[in-house]
């Protein structure tokens, strides 16, 4: 359940760093026009000197984020928690500071601790959620005391807000009242409202498990009966091929015929039969093991029967491989049967003379393989059902032998076995091209990696 | 080859050994087969084949009674030499167990491979191809040939 929850708490932290840039900027901005267009006297060196701290240390926190998310484990959660920590602790420390050179009370920047408050309840428990809260509070009624015993200096915002607040006991205690009020209301809503949303998506990953779950009885099932109907289209097969071969006795021309049609459309059969073992076998990952391949040898391989193919039809079949691209770790049956099912695809739907193309890439630490060709091309609104099951496209020719509907669905159930993703994009009569990228180790993939592979573009 | 060649096929599949019984018989063979292994090591010591068409004929816990019966063959000094060709799917991954037949030969001490459904021109190949041999190679199973 944690583990599922992941990427939202890294995506949180990042977006709070992306915030802070925000806020810094609109921080050095106002600073500067209310010093220097309003003439309000806020004390703008310390200000700008606190911005260069908020500068160093948002730094800071990008790079100790990517460090967690790089080196991966159990408990990345917990280092991304208290990344969350720093970041909400420093922040309180320095927005007090700021607050005490640009007018203390009198200034509404105050505002600006209900932001860390939300945060905090979004991400913690309660208990944590009201500690945030007493520490901002205990800052600010801290900063507000000294300057009212004057045993820190004030600095009067003057020309923006009415002299000497500060010294007005009844204004703090008004101010006070209403801050801790507000505060108490924003840290339960939101806690609630968080609360609620969890609640909602550990339901979510519940319902999904049981999904899961149902859908591998449902694999089983459609095994066991394809296994069955295997072995009677296999006894077909022998039996009408006794009948075909004129070894029962000789045919007539028309008894010839309909004993090769049957003999045909039973291949087929079987054909699909063993597609659908194939596609069923990988999606309850029986017999997936992974080993170091030598990408060259896998991309040597599958090359050669796809070139012989290519240049009987005149298609010109073009190959870039990133040479840096050593090994991968993969099951090398079904990498080879992924290439090559792709492939020929390709070749498939192009028109003689057309052309083709592999090219493969590094991406960060992923690799990511082409596979493109200038062929009849997929409709537009068919391009999201390209991978499910028995999908064949409209356009294509009749003369075209369309397969079993399942080679695009055993593609990406070998990609996603692998941990990586696959999509596709087209153009209707031009071209159309299949990307997907694999984790160079499926055993292994770092955060970023997982992120950079889900974030990919998928159409 | 004056005398027929006797071939002797263990499957479970009746329609399967007809037809090839039929196919074989038309090429010249003599076959004889069997349903049941354990009644199909009886025919094998009352007749005496040259060579053996065995069926995996996975039950259905998973285990393997045509794996039994090559088994069985090897240890018993009369038949150790007699070449096995196995039918099974071995080549598109049962589910049931982890094999290859290029590399896991040594446990399974059988002669050659023909995948289902039957093409009967692979078929006569490779009993051709094992008539000729005469002698399994794994005569001297457990040892390695």
């Amino acid at each position: 359940m944690n583990d599922k929850l992941v990427p939202a708490h890294i995506h949180f932290a990042r977006w709070f760093i992306r915030l802070r840039w925000f806020a810094l900027l609109i921080l050095i901005i106002s600073n500067f026009i209310v010093k220097h267009l309003f003439n309000v006297p806020i004390q703008d060196r310390p200000v700008y000197f606190i911005s260069l701290i908020l500068l160093i240390l948002n730094i800071l926190h990008v790079i100790i984020l990517r460090q967690i998310t790089r080196k991966g484990g159990d408990r990345v959660i917990y280092w991304i928690k208290k990344e969350i920590d720093l970041q909400i602790l420093t922040d309180l420390i320095l927005l007090t500071f700021i607050l005490h050179y640009s007018g203390g009370i009198e200034n509404p920047l105050i505002l600006f601790y209900f932001f860390h408050m939300i945060i905090a309840s979004s991400i913690f428990s309660t208990r944590k959620s009201y500690f945030y809260t007493i520490f901002a509070i205990m800052l600010i009624a801290l900063l507000v005391a000294l300057e009212y015993y004057s045993v820190i200096p004030h600095y009067n915002l003057t020309g923006f807000a009415g002299n000497n607040l500060y010294n007005n006991a009844f204004y703090i205690f008004g101010t006070g009242f209403v801050f801790l009020c507000t505060s108490i209301i924003i840290v339960s809503l939101s806690h609630m409202i968080i609360y609620r949303s969890i609640k909602s998506e550990e339901a979510y990953v519940n319902a999904n498990i049981e999904l899961e779950n149902k859908d591998k009885l449902k694999n089983e099932y459609v095994l066991r009966v394809t296994h069955d109907i295997k072995g009677h289209v296999a006894a077909i097969l022998s039996c009408i091929e006794v009948i075909r071969s004129g070894v029962a006795g000789p045919l007539n021309e028309i008894q010839a015929e309909f004993a090769n049609r049957t003999f045909d459309r039973t291949e087929m059969l079987s054909a699909f039969v063993k597609n659908l073992l194939n596609l069923t076998r990988k999606r309850l990952k029986h017999n997936i093991e992974f080993e170091e391949i030598l990408f060259k040898d896998l991309i040597n391989k599958i090359v050669s029967p796809i070139q012989m193919l290519a240049s009987d039809r005149h298609i010109d079949f073009n190959i870039y491989v990133d040479k840096s691209i050593e090994k991968i770790i993969g099951d090398p049956f079904t990498l080879e049967e992924l290439y090559s099912n792709l492939l020929l695809n390709a070749i498939k739907y192009t028109p003689d003379n057309g052309h083709i193309s592999l090219t493969v890439k590094n991406h960060h630490n992923n690799i990511l393989t082409e596979i493109s060709d200038s062929g009849i091309g997929i409709p537009k609104d068919e391009i999201p059902k390209v991978f499910d099951e028995f999908y064949r496209g409209t356009n294509v020719p009749k003369d075209i032998k369309t397969g079993s509907g399942l080679g695009l669905s055993i593609a990406r159930q070998i990609v996603e076995n692998h941990g990586g993703k696959i999509w596709v994009s087209s153009e209707l009569g031009v071209w159309t091209k299949f990307t997907f990228i694999l984790p160079r180790n499926p055993d292994f993939i770092t955060l970023e990696d997982k992120i950079r592979i889900d974030q990919k573009q998928t159409r | 080859m004056n005398e027929k060649s006797k071939i002797l096929i263990i499957e479970d599949d009746v329609d399967l050994v007809a037809a090839m019984k039929k196919m074989l018989e038309n090429k010249g063979y003599e076959v004889i087969f069997d349903y049941d292994p354990d009644k199909g090591y009886e025919k094998l010591k009352n007749e005496k084949p040259d060579m053996i068409i065995l069926d995996v004929m996975f039950g259905s816990k998973g285990e393997s009674q045509g794996f039994k019966f090559a088994n069985k063959i090897r240890t018993d000094s009369q038949f150790s030499g007699t070449p096995v060709l196995m039918l099974t799917a071995i080549n598109s991954q049962n589910p049931f167990f982890n094999f290859s037949p290029d590399t896991d030969n040594e446990y399974l001490p059988v002669d050659a491979f023909l995948d289902k459904p039957v093409q009967f021109n692979e078929l006569f190949l490779k009993v051709e191809q094992l008539l000729r041999q005469k002698i399994s190679k794994w005569k001297n199973w457990p040892e390695k040939e």
